[in-house]
């Protein structure tokens, strides 16, 4: 044990310091789990093949990452209720009748409300037309704020969140051709 | 350019030919006034995950549901090869045509190009996310009856085309849990 992590620490002593930084944290994460987790599923989990179980450990990694991103994103569905002084019906309702986001961040039941759909207290007035796009274009709550907040997915590399007051008509559009071959 | 198409798309329905054009156009090379259908097929079967999710880098549990279809074609088909510099610089464009976004201007250069080229099966252009692939733009008011389709089951069925994809790419799924 002592072999693998010094070999591990030299490893990770050898990355430029961003990236370090980034393993570091994603280890002091990923470990506690492994050790919480229960023996049959390690073992089923190791026996899957080195190749295998490695894409499926980095999916698993992406996808904390996704889900960090979104709460960090995002304001907790029980903070927005005191703001907005409303029930969690009212809130429901509101999502329901597409005229508030909110997501659920991957393999998570709660919800989170973007904050890029909110200016000065208010929802942006742009709102309800993006939902109806991103709804009949098949994108879920989740995959919408995950495209708009996406720099690469955006215009000249500013995310469609940015531009939702300057260009509306522009990031309406390219939601409701997103998720193509081209788009 | 006259080519055998060999392609690939994701799709929600088992029917990719049967398009009915969204008014306004909607995609890259789309009728601007809907006056035409077409479909999109890419060159390579992983290149079509990083087209369709790239942005997102998140396939979800409902993208399960979507077909794979590889796209062929019984004859050679007419592309315009926007992929292919010698062809941008004579229209006096860039590969920009290829990703720029919103489509005003590739759905305005399709409409042209389907209008002066009344044989033009298609057109051919680079890949956004996959700059190794070529995806291609089909015409289908002049060719749908030469092409054909060979389904290739939906996404969540085959794991281990998802876990290519998870390998090559940056993106993550919840469908591998």
């Amino acid at each position: 044990m002592t072999v693998f992590s010094e070999a591990l620490e030299l490893k990770i002593a050898g990355l430029p310091s961003r990236r370090r930084e980034a393993v570091t944290a994603a280890l002091k994460r990923l470990v506690p789990a492994v050790v919480a987790e229960d023996t049959e599923t390690l073992e089923a989990f190791v026996q899957l093949g080195a190749g295998h179980g490695d894409v499926r450990a980095r999916n698993a990694a992406r996808l904390e990452l996704l889900a960090d991103r979104v709460r960090s994103q995002s304001v907790a569905g029980r903070e927005l209720r005191v703001e907005l002084g409303i029930s969690r019906q009212r809130m429901q309702q509101l999502r329901e009748s597409g005229r508030l986001l909110g997501v659920q961040p991957p393999l998570a039941s709660e919800y989170w409300y973007p904050r890029w759909q909110f200016q000065g207290g208010e929802v942006q007035k742009v709102l309800p037309r993006l939902l109806a796009a991103a709804r009949e274009r098949g994108l879920s709550p989740l995959g919408l704020h995950l495209r708009v907040t996406d720099p690469g997915a955006g215009i000249g590399g500013t995310p469609l969140a940015e531009l939702l007051e300057k260009r509306p008509d522009d990031v309406v559009a390219i939601v409701a051709g997103a998720g193509e071959i081209g788009s | 350019m006259s080519v055998k198409l060999d392609g690939f798309r994701l799709e929600w329905r088992s029917d990719p030919l049967s398009v009915v054009p969204p008014v306004p156009g909607r995609f890259r090379f789309d009728a601007p006034d809907g006056s035409y259908p077409v479909t999109y097929s890419c060159s390579d079967e992983l290149g079509c995950f990083a087209e369709v999710f790239g942005d997102t880098k998140l396939i979800e549990a409902r993208d399960g549901e979507r077909h794979v279809l590889r796209l062929g074609s019984r004859r050679r088909l007419r592309l315009l090869e926007l992929d292919d510099g010698a062809t941008l610089m004579r229209l006096g464009l860039d590969a920009r045509i290829c990703v720029v976004r919103p489509y005003d201007q590739p759905q305005a250069w399709s409409s042209a190009l389907h209008r002066w080229y009344a044989r033009l099966d298609g057109l051919s252009y680079v890949s956004r996310r996959e700059p190794s692939a070529v995806n291609v733009c089909l015409f289908l008011d002049r060719c749908a009856d030469a092409i054909t389709v060979e389904a290739r089951g939906l996404v969540r069925d085959d794991l281990d085309r998802l876990e290519r994809v998870i390998d090559r790419y940056p993106i993550a799924t919840t469908l591998l849990f």
